[in-house]
C-alpha cells in the first residue's frame, strides 16, 4: 500500500493535510482530511472521505464538488482538498 | 434586555468537554436557557480541534512528561493549552436565531464579547476572522463553535497570564503555520493579558472583564445559577468518550 502525506498551508493561518493510502490499481484506499479548519455540518467531511474511497485521480473532482452544496468550509476551500489529493496521486 | 444563565465553575478537561457538549445537547432540545459559562480547567490541560490529527497538534512525549492530559473537542479549530493559572475559557451555548444564522457573522459577535472584556483593561484588541481574538498584532484568544439543528456551542481562551515556554512546548504548529503568520515561534505570536500591561492580571478581573464584555457584546444582562440535574446526569455519561482513546486519536 502507497502512503502519501501531503499539507497546504492557507492564506489566514489554518492548515489542511491529507493522508492518503492508494491500492495497487491507483484507487484511494483510505483518506483522511486533518487540520485546524471548520466544517458545518461537521459529519459531512467524514461523509466525503467515506464517498472518496475506491477513486481514482480523475473521478476525484466529481466527488468533492457534489459536496460544495452540502457543507460549509472555514479557513480552507474544497479547491485546495482537490489540489492536494491530485498532488498525492502524482507523487 | 433579555437575562442569560451565568456558571462559574472549574474541572478536568474530560469533565470540561463533557459539560459543554451535555449544554449543547440540551439547549438544542430547548431543556436549558441561554448560558455563559466561565470556566477553568485544573488541572492544566490540552484540547485539540474535532478535524485534527494528534500527532500533528501535539507534542505528546512532552504532555507525558508533564503529566498534562489532553482530549479532543467536539468542535473544530486547533490545539489549545489551557493554563490552570493563566487562563479562563468561555462556552457560550445559546440558540443560533438568538446569534446569527451566519456561522462567520456569529464568531464575530460572540469573539466581540471578549474584545470587550480585554478593551476593560485598557488595551485595543481586534477580532480577526474566522476565530482569533489578537492584542498588538498577538494572539490572546481563540475561539471554536459547533452547531445543532438548533443551538450552538461556542467555546475559547482568553489567556491572562499563561506559561507561554509550556504552550510553546506542549503545541505543535507546522512550520508553514508560523511562516504564514509571520512569525518564527509560538512565543512570538501569542501573548497574554498580564504581559501586555506589564502587571500580574488575576483570575478573578478577567472573569469580571469577560462577564461586561459579553454582556455589551450580546446585549444581555447575566443571572448567576448552577448546572441542572439533567446537565450534570448527561455530562457524567459524556465524560466517558472524552476519557477514552478511541474518541481522543478518532483521526
Amino acid at each position: 500500500m502507497r502512503k502519501v502525506s501531503v499539507l497546504k498551508k492557507i492564506k489566514g493561518g489554518k492548515t489542511v493535510k491529507v493522508d492518503l493510502e492508494f491500492d495497487e490499481g491507483g484507487r484511494i484506499h483510505n483518506i483522511i482530511i486533518s487540520g485546524d479548519f471548520f466544517v458545518y455540518p461537521q459529519e459531512m467531511l467524514e461523509a466525503l472521505e467515506n464517498e472518496l474511497k475506491g477513486c481514482k485521480v480523475n473521478e476525484v473532482r466529481e466527488v468533492i464538488e457534489k459536496y460544495s452544496t452540502k457543507m460549509t468550509v472555514l479557513g480552507f476551500t474544497l479547491e485546495d482538498v482537490i489540489e492536494l489529493i491530485e498532488k498525492a496521486f502524482k507523487v | 434586555m433579555a437575562t442569560w444563565r451565568l456558571i462559574i465553575s472549574e474541572g478536568n478537561v474530560f469533565w470540561n468537554m463533557a459539560v459543554d457538549e451535555a449544554m449543547l445537547l440540551l439547549r438544542d432540545e430547548d431543556k436549558i436557557p441561554n448560558t455563559l459559562r466561565l470556566y477553568v480547567f485544573n488541572p492544566s490541560a490540552v484540547t485539540i480541534g474535532y478535524f485534527q490529527r494528534v500527532n500533528d497538534a501535539v507534542n505528546t512525549s512532552f504532555l507525558e512528561k508533564r503529566n498534562i492530559p489532553f482530549t479532543r473537542r467536539i468542535t473544530g479549530g486547533g490545539s489549545v493549552y489551557h493554563d490552570v493559572n493563566g487562563e479562563v475559557t468561555y462556552s457560550i451555548v445559546a440558540s443560533i436565531r438568538d446569534i446569527a444564522t451566519d456561522v462567520l457573522k456569529s464568531y464575530e459577535i460572540i469573539c466581540k464579547g471578549i474584545v470587550y472584556a480585554i478593551n476593560k483593561f485598557g488595551l485595543d484588541a481586534q477580532f480577526v476572522p474566522i476565530n482569533d481574538v489578537i492584542v498588538g498584532g498577538k494572539k490572546i484568544s481563540g475561539s471554536a463553535q459547533s452547531r445543532k439543528k438548533r443551538a450552538l456551542l461556542q467555546h475559547g481562551t482568553l489567556m491572562y497570564n499563561t506559561d507561554l515556554m509550556t504552550l510553546a512546548s506542549s503545541l505543535k504548529a507546522p512550520k508553514e503555520k508560523l511562516l504564514s503568520h509571520g512569525a518564527r515561534s509560538i512565543l512570538e505570536r501569542v501573548t497574554t493579558l498580564s504581559r501586555e500591561l506589564g502587571r500580574r492580571v488575576t483570575k478573578d478581573e478577567t472573569i469580571k472583564a469577560m462577564i461586561e464584555g459579553f454582556s455589551e457584546a450580546l446585549n444581555v444582562d447575566f443571572e448567576e445559577s448552577k448546572l441542572t440535574d439533567e446537565e450534570l446526569a448527561l455530562a457524567s455519561k459524556l465524560i466517558e468518550k472524552y476519557k477514552s482513546m478511541k474518541w481522543i486519536y478518532k483521526r
